[in-house]
């Protein structure tokens, strides 16, 4: 190979005038250090929640359900922000996970009100419709640890077969959201309307603590530990993920998907892929949202205004930036908490006239932002000027 | 002579009755660089389009090393070894130049095998090797949207060199470039023409004599004549081709038809 180039390089190349060696990557360890600094420091940031509002029993179990979302905005930025289909429907897979862990802990908590084996014991909406006993497929979700398999395993198979028909059929654009909106209209209308077998639209309130190993999460502290060890170890995955070469393509088909074709990608396989990765990880924190709220509901989770929220998040933290899915879904999150509390009926208003404002002003949300301003900044600063101007 | 490395046989491609490409003939011997002008509407790019896969023919065949690749879809094709490049620059705009080259870098396509791997995995040595050649080592770590317009046609040269087809297909290499950024370009084309097979298809003419061995003049759908950049130019139906006064002179056409004269 090198052989056979020499003789194209003998050549005169092209404005090859003064190229530094620049293009040699550091040495690996080195380069590592930025990631290995920033994940410590978010962790570390994980840590603040539990320091300042370690007694307060409001604001803990907030911040806990938000880091729970947090995890489903990353499946939403995986779609949207780094392969750039623009999913209305996650709330979908998200909802399958949740419901998976519900019929668990409202089994367990059926046999801890009224006795007998969990998944014997028949649960409130079973018994206000007549239920006779569990029905045997319902049964052995009573383990919390199917439960969980389920609730990662049931939107996996559901996204692949349906981003294989989709992708394979090249359904693209608007028509893409739309019909990933019609799917999640359509799975919210059978849960309500099956109410014998899922509680209809008042869903599953009052659930039974998550209990691991023996171990029941009584405390809200324990709870916020285990959802923010998910999404660390979540946020890690998906950064692996986008970092690596199938990432890459991911933001090549973003970029340009006929082009990405003609290099000799099969863009539908890559495609299928990641949005089977984000059902998994969207049924994932589905099965921790049920866990902390202790409650689901239909219009919490598998409605459409659920599904919208998700990606306003995303693109106010700043699309294909896995921080940014992370950072604009608890700033919106507690802004929503805040504005309720003040003056409900506003959140909708507030929610479409920030999600314009970022389109207009912020299109790379508030981490774009921040990286722009810190580009400025350095330009400002003379000493550093050739930082800026020179390829790191 | 061997055999063709690409054969076309009556090709005829109609959109909605127009006739892009009308019972074309043309073949192509290995290792050549052949440059395909004409004026507006003959078909140059419907050509490419066609060999590439990304318009199926009405009637006729492609032959690729003998291969029947007519009905090949767009990606199987790519795998036979046709890389193209189109004549707006297509470059991923998010990524690195880096990344640009190594995503294009033969190799590897499937899902499994990008899985949690570098971007640059086991090709950097190839990947420098272009980007030197291409002269944008010094800006490997840019985004590729940050370049300049010729900048990203010279990475879009390196991207169809990387997956190293055995044929290449190029699209106006030069338009919008500065005279200097054209000739280095041709630089680049003839560098590349020593490995692969081209087929290049250019309006200026001050650049189509810089390379061409064999120029082809296609003139609506069909083959009108093939020859040295001398006996196309003297060519009678070339000149009338250019010259017809039916036919709507625009900036591209008025050029060639000054150096005909």
């Amino acid at each position: 190979m090198t052989e056979k180039h020499a003789t194209a390089t003998g050549l005169v190349p092209p404005a090859a005038k003064s190229a530094p060696p620049s293009v040699h990557a550091p040495a690996p360890l080195l380069a590592k250090l930025p990631t290995v600094l920033g994940l410590l420091l978010f962790v570390a940031a994980l840590a603040v929640p539990v320091l300042l509002f370690a007694d307060d029993r409001y604001w803990l179990p907030i911040i806990t359900r938000s880091l729970a979302i947090a995890i489903f905005a990353l499946s939403v930025d995986l779609v949207w922000g780094y392969t750039g289909l623009l999913s209305l429907g996650q709330g979908l897979y998200f909802g399958l996970g949740a419901y998976m862990v519900a019929y668990a802990l409202n089994l367990q908590k059926a046999a801890q009100e009224r006795g007998g084996a969990p998944g014997t014991a028949l649960t409130d909406f079973m018994i206000a419709c007549r239920v006779e006993e569990v029905p045997a497929w319902m049964a052995p979700l009573a383990n919390i640890w199917l439960a969980v398999a389920l609730a990662i395993l049931l939107p996996t198979i559901v996204a692949t077969l349906f981003g294989y028909v989709a992708f394979r059929v090249r359904i693209k654009g608007v028509f893409f959201s739309l019909i990933t909106q019609a799917m999640t209209l359509a799975v919210f209308t059978f849960v309500v309307n099956q109410q014998p077998y899922t509680g209809g639209i008042v869903g599953m309130p009052g659930l039974a603590r998550l209990e691991l190993f023996g171990h029941r999460f009584n405390s809200q502290v324990e709870m916020y530990w285990l959802i923010a060890g998910s999404l660390v170890v979540c946020f890690a995955l998906c950064l692996g993920l986008v970092r690596s070469k199938f990432g890459k393509v991911l933001t090549a088909i973003r970029d340009n998907e006929t082009r990405t074709l003609a290099l000799g990608y099969d863009t539908a396989m890559y495609k299928t892929f990641v949005f089977a990765a984000a059902g998994a990880l969207a049924g994932f924190a589905g099965a921790l949202y049920t866990a902390v709220q202790r409650t689901v509901g239909p219009e919490e989770v598998l409605g459409i205004g659920f599904s919208i929220e998700i990606v306003i998040l995303v693109a106010v933290g700043g699309r294909g930036t896995l921080i940014g899915a992370v950072i604009g879904t608890l700033l919106v999150m507690l802004g929503k908490t805040y504005i309720n509390n003040e003056l409900k009926q506003a959140w909708p208003i507030i929610l479409g006239g920030l999600f314009i404002l970022v389109v207009v002003f912020l299109p790379e949300g508030i981490v774009g932002f921040l990286r722009h301003a810190l580009v400025r900044l350095r330009k400002l600063w003379p000493r550093n000027r050739s930082l800026v101007v020179s390829p790191r | 002579m061997g055999s063709p490395i690409l054969h076309v046989e009556n090709l005829t491609v109609s959109f909605s009755g127009f006739k892009a490409l009308n019972g074309l003939n043309f073949s192509l011997q290995p290792g050549e660089l052949r440059v395909v002008i004409g004026p507006n509407g003959a078909g140059k790019t419907t050509l490419l389009d066609v060999i590439t896969g990304k318009t199926r023919p009405t009637a006729g065949r492609v032959y690729f090393r003998g291969e029947d690749i007519t009905k090949l879809p767009e990606q199987a094709i790519a795998h036979r070894g046709i890389g193209r490049k189109f004549q707006t620059p297509n470059v991923f705009k998010s990524l690195t130049v880096l990344e640009n080259l190594s995503l294009a870098v033969k190799g590897r396509r499937t899902v499994t095998s990008g899985l949690f791997r570098p971007v640059l995995n086991g090709e950097a040595g190839r990947v420098h090797e272009i980007l030197d050649l291409i002269g944008l080592g010094h800006k490997a770590r840019f985004r590729a949207g940050l370049l300049a317009h010729g900048e990203k046609q010279w990475l879009e040269l390196g991207m169809v060199m990387a997956q190293d087809p055995e044929l290449l297909l190029i699209d106006e290499p030069v338009a919008g470039m500065t005279p200097r950024e054209s000739e280095r370009t041709g630089e680049l084309l003839l560098a590349m023409a020593r490995k692969h097979t081209l087929i290049v298809i250019e309006h200026d003419m001050t650049f189509v004599r810089q390379i061409a061995h064999t120029v082809t003049v296609l003139d609506e759908g069909q083959l009108l004549c093939e020859g040295t950049v001398e006996e196309v130019q003297r060519n009678p139906k070339v000149i009338e081709v250019y010259l017809g006064q039916d036919r709507e002179a625009d900036a591209a056409d008025r050029t060639a038809l000054c150096v005909v004269r």
